[in-house]
């Protein structure tokens, strides 16, 4: 019986607690959920990095450039450009209007005949951060545009020299 | 007999006990699958992305062959002096200016006028070739003088 009583009692104790409970958590709150959704980055390569045909020098080492602000070469005395289109490496980035976006180029690239190798350091025109024009909600672009410079030894074999090089964009 | 298996009480128990156990397994799968969405490959592509651009160039042995300049009153010659026929067929193309050097603009072979472009305050002057028989002679027939006097300079690179 009182094994009996006690259960009832427990019961009753415990069916009344979580009203005690319910009465104390009457207040809320409210979250908002929000999220930008924005268009995906591209990037695309519009011009390779073309410095020509060049006279190697008689004696000794001179370097030869493209300039990353306009399609022409500046050489060092001793070497020659026969005329030949010269062109910058060209990418044009697209994506999100205004949005910042990270640029890696690599230092140089090799460009190489057989064994021969000649190596370019490469100049971009932009910082390792541009942002894309127009603003939010509108596609933006940005222009990439990178020179570069290497030298030629007198002993260079004769010959076409060709390498190749990537830039990565992503969004910061 | 003693009970050959669990009570009905215990039966109970017994599946509920497995029932909430199912559920929580259901539950850690289920979030197991939201935790770790299989969006992040799908999205790097998107949120970043590269190109490759080449690079070329076309490295050529210099012209062999000496020039010279050669002034009368009337014209100043320019002498090129090939050092075999061999060398005149690498020639014949444009030399742009250079960092320190005048630039030339050499035409092809065969009768065609040769323009060598010095310094643009010092003279510009055509040279034309009548035939690829050397010496090759070129008269300057348009320039222009400095206090009254012929200031001709003419450098070309990679001339030995």
């Amino acid at each position: 019986m009182n094994k009996t009583f006690i259960t009832i009692a427990t019961s009753l104790l415990a069916a009344a607690l979580p009203g005690v409970a319910h009465a104390q958590s009457t207040a809320s709150a409210s979250a908002t959920g929000s999220t930008t959704i924005i268009r995906p980055i591209t990037i695309t390569k519009t011009a390779d990095m073309s410095f020509g045909t060049i006279v190697k020098p008689v004696t000794g080492t001179a370097g030869v450039q493209i300039l990353n602000n306009v399609d022409e070469l500046n050489l060092e005395v001793g070497v020659a450009a026969l005329d030949q289109p010269v062109s910058r490496a060209k990418f044009t980035v697209e994506g999100e209007g205004g949005q910042a976006v990270s640029v890696s180029v690599p230092a140089s690239f090799t460009m190489s005949q057989g064994a021969e190798t000649l190596d370019v350091v490469l100049e971009p025109d932009f910082a390792a951060s541009v942002t894309l024009s127009n603003a939010l909600g509108s596609s933006g672009t940005a222009a990439l545009n990178i020179g570069g410079y290497f030298y030629v030894p007198s002993d260079t074999p004769s010959g076409l020299y060709s390498g190749s090089f990537t830039v990565t964009v992503a969004y910061e | 007999m003693g009970q050959t298996g669990l009570g009905p009480a215990r039966r109970a128990t017994a599946c509920r006990l497995a029932c909430a156990l199912f559920v929580l397994l259901e539950g850690a799968a289920a979030l197991g699958q939201t935790s770790a969405p299989a969006v992040t490959p799908a999205l790097a592509p998107a949120k970043a992305n590269s190109a490759t651009a080449g690079g070329y160039v076309r490295i050529e042995p210099a012209v062999g062959g000496s020039f010279a300049l050669e002034a009368t009153r009337q014209a100043v010659t320019a002498i090129f002096q090939p050092r075999s026929l061999e060398t005149i067929t690498q020639f014949p193309r444009l030399v742009r200016r250079g960092a320190s050097a005048y630039s030339a603009l050499i035409a092809p072979l065969g009768g065609q006028p040769m323009l060598y472009a010095g310094d643009a305050s010092e003279v510009y002057a055509y040279l034309a070739i009548n035939s690829i028989n050397y010496p090759q002679y070129a008269d300057f027939n348009n320039f222009i003088g400095s206090q009254g006097r012929l200031k001709v300079v003419l450098v070309l690179v990679n001339f030995n």
